[in-house]
């Protein structure tokens, strides 16, 4: 039995579409919230007479409208927190709660901090990225120089593959940030490369079975070979696929609090990662071999 | 060779895990934390110890004031704030330290955190040099004092500077003017010829060479009473640029992780947990296989964190996201091996051949697929800062090892697994004992004709 990988290929792209049209969407409109890291805030200096913990911490300034406060302690019962911007008057607020909480004894001092985080470090990595798909393409046109120039075709699928699994991370992050308000920090930049490289991994792999298998079938048509070479690699993306994903799972689940937005954008773009190496990239190649056979069809048509 | 081989992985192994094992010391002639070992003219003198970042171990903080009665009026505080934030993090980017935080705290201060500096001393050092490098030349009206020029020629335009060493194998700073400082230097040389110039840094005199020839570039160098260490310090300090202003710790102590301890003690918890879980899978999926996999993934834990104590590499999350992602491509070099090993015992090879074949035909996608991580690893690290600068170089390490244990040491122990009667079951490979006949579809193409 044969699944028809490439033949539905719409309906494969139509799924995709429907994950990331609407992530664009509210990425235009400004969805993806940036961290304290990016934008600087308040950062409070606490001395309490006893100190609680972080987490209870972290959930007091969570009912106050903080969810997003970093707490780290200093040397000498002292507790710094993150926050976003708080103007005086929230401060004297949340002085009050402060002291209503944890005893009058509480001393606050905030101060207005500066973003810790250089919007150089997004535009390099940016162009890091775009260098090093240039860098991918030709090496998976090297891979399949037998090809000739429809070896490129590969490795631009692979960055199709990669920009697609990208999209669909920051666009439900976008989304999550819009309506929950979910901010994305510096983990979030990590994470989002992590998914570059995992994508691209994935890819090439579903990719090498088809170079070999129409190594080892010359004249065999395009489509059969690109169904049967997913079908074979199909165990261990997901095997790959499953044992990262177990992992991330447990860190997700078990995980501190500060580390649950990262590993739930691992989460997404691995499995996204596993979706377009099986149903987007080799599909994005047949597309551009039955899109080339039509034109050449054309183009003989009239003179035969 | 294929004796040895075996023996010479071994080897790693066992290193491995030595460098692994805490607070060990292995001191010869003289005591020191790590490995410190001279016999004649080799010596090695290396502390061993895991460094970790800000956000999983804390570290040193600093706050610091500007001195603002030092900067002229009219100009905005908040620009000499950035300028000398700017400086700090070339110098702190200079020193290795990975992924600080430098904040301003205010118009007027600036936090600086600094994940595995223990000594604060060097800590203020590096935040408040100003390192204001400066030519003065001796002054005619009082004999044996130096002047500045008009204007002064201070280390404003330089190219970078190097540490070389001199006739004596003593380390010199080299430094090079550019632009009009270089004609200025030369002129300068013409005009004091036979005569000391004074070399400062910060007021302070580094040294004061007399000129013995006239220059033909703005190249110069410093001598002075240096160390390697400190000639290297000095030529950061010059290179990062000068302060725009002083600065002057206010306040510096100890800071717990970023992350919170109780999130990275439970993050810890969940990775091991995470692990393994992978491991149990492996070894009910694949069986004997999985179990050689997840030695060789030991293996591969084992040698990585090695080299990361060795280097050595700051872990922080980032780190360990690069870390656990080609982990995941170690796990799948051998999930691609073994799939490969299936189909062929299916396609009723024999073992031995099969085993072979498996390696063979799962090499390329390997070799592929690793080389492309290296690749955008190396961009990253090359043109990358801080967070991703981290996640660059575990990642690169990782995926460049993971090659080697997948490729080499699950290959070894699958063969030497064969070499055992009792492991040759073809049931302990995930196959059926008899095999049956698999007649394909009419439709199915053959891409793996047998034999």
């Amino acid at each position: 039995m044969l699944f028809r990988f490439v033949e539905r290929k719409w309906w494969y792209f139509l799924l995709s579409a429907l994950l990331i049209v609407p992530g664009v969407f509210f990425l235009a409109i400004g969805g993806l919230k940036p961290g304290i890291e990016f934008k600087g805030g308040s950062l409070l200096d606490i001395t309490f007479a006893e100190r609680p913990s972080d987490s209870d911490l972290s959930a007091f300034f969570g009912t106050l409208g903080h969810s997003e406060a970093t707490v780290q302690g200093v040397a000498g019962g002292r507790v710094e927190v993150r926050t976003t911007e708080m103007l005086p008057e929230e401060l004297g607020k949340t002085e009050q709660a402060l002291k209503g909480r944890f005893g009058a004894d509480t001393r606050v001092d905030s101060s207005v901090v500066s973003p810790s985080f250089s919007a150089e470090l997004i535009q390099n990595a940016i162009k890091s990225i775009a260098l090093a798909s240039l860098l991918i393409v030709l090496l998976i046109a090297w891979a399949f120089r037998n090809f000739g120039w429809g070896a490129f075709r590969y490795g631009i699928a692979a960055i199709i593959a990669l920009l697609h699994d990208a999209a669909v991370v920051l666009g439900i992050f976008a989304i999550l940030g819009y309506f929950l308000k979910v901010e994305v920090d510096s983990l979030f930049v990590t994470a989002v490369l992590t998914i570059i490289g995992f994508s691209v991994h994935d890819t090439i792999v579903v990719f090498d079975r088809i170079r070999e298998n129409l190594r080892l079938n010359p004249g065999e048509a395009l489509n059969p070979v690109i169904n049967f070479s997913i079908m074979q690699t199909l165990a261990r993306s997901v095997i790959t696929s499953l044992t990262v994903v177990l992992t991330l799972l447990a860190l997700f689940l078990f995980g501190g609090f500060s580390v649950r937005n990262f590993a739930l954008a691992l989460l997404i773009g691995i499995i996204s990662g596993t979706y377009s190496s099986i149903f987007n990239a080799s599909q994005i190649v047949s597309l551009w071999q039955e899109a080339e056979d039509r034109i050449r069809h054309r183009a003989l048509s009239p003179a035969t | 060779m294929n004796r040895i081989f075996p023996w010479l992985v071994f080897v790693v192994f066992v290193l491995s895990v030595f460098i692994d094992i805490p607070k060990h010391q292995i001191s010869f002639p003289f005591n020191c934390p790590g490995i410190c070992l001279r016999i004649g003219g080799f010596s090695v003198n290396q502390e061993i110890k895991t460094h970790l970042g800000l956000d999983l171990q804390g570290g040193t903080q600093l706050v610091l004031q500007m001195k603002t009665d030092e900067i002229p009026a009219g100009q905005s505080v908040t620009d000499y704030n950035e300028r000398a934030r700017k400086v700090i993090d070339r110098r702190i980017n200079g020193l290795g330290v990975s992924e600080p935080v430098i904040q301003a705290i205010g118009d007027d201060k600036i936090l600086l955190q600094l994940p595995g500096i223990d000594d604060i001393q060097q800590a203020n050092d590096i935040a408040t040099r100003q390192a204001k490098l400066e030519i003065k030349v001796p002054d005619k009206e009082n004999a044996g004092k130096f002047k500045s020029l008009t204007p002064p020629l201070t280390g404003e335009h330089l190219n970078p500077t190097y540490v070389t060493f001199d006739q004596a194998n003593k380390p010199v700073v080299n430094f090079e003017f550019t632009g009009p400082d270089s004609d200025r230097w030369v002129q300068l040389s013409k005009d004091n010829l036979n005569q000391p110039v004074q070399i400062t840094l910060d007021g302070q005199q580094i040294s004061a060479p007399t000129i013995q020839v006239v220059f033909t570039s703005g190249k110069g160098i410093i001598e002075g009473q240096f160390t390697v260490e400190s000639a290297k310090q000095l030529s950061l300090l010059i290179n990062s640029g000068a302060l725009p202003v002083s600065l002057q710790v206010i306040q510096s102590s100890r800071v717990e992780p970023t992350l919170g301890r109780e999130s990275v003690n439970r993050s810890l918890i969940a990775g091991a947990v995470g692990l393994l879980l992978v491991a149990f899978f492996m070894i009910a999926y694949y069986r004997l296989p999985g179990v050689l996999a997840v030695f060789a993934l030991a293996y591969y834990t084992a040698l990585t964190y090695a080299i990361f104590r060795l280097i050595p590499v700051t872990l922080t999350l980032a780190g360990i996201a690069g870390f656990i992602l080609s982990i995941g491509m170690a796990v799948d070099a051998n999930v691609l091996t073994f799939e490969r090993l299936k189909e062929e015992l299916r396609s009723g090879k024999s073992l031995r051949v099969a085993v072979e074949e498996g390696r063979r035909r799962a090499f390329p996608s390997i070799f592929y697929s690793n080389l492309a991580t290296v690749l955008t690893a190396g961009i990253l690290f090359e043109f990358g800062t801080g967070t991703v600068k981290g996640f660059a170089l575990t990642l690169g390490i990782g995926v460049a090892v993971s090659f080697f244990t997948a490729v080499v040491v699950t290959q070894m122990l699958l063969h030497g697994a064969i070499e055992f009667a009792a492991l040759r079951r073809r049931w302990l490979y995930g196959v059926e004992e008899r095999q049956p006949e698999m007649p394909r579809d009419g439709r199915e193409p053959r891409p793996v004709p047998a034999g």
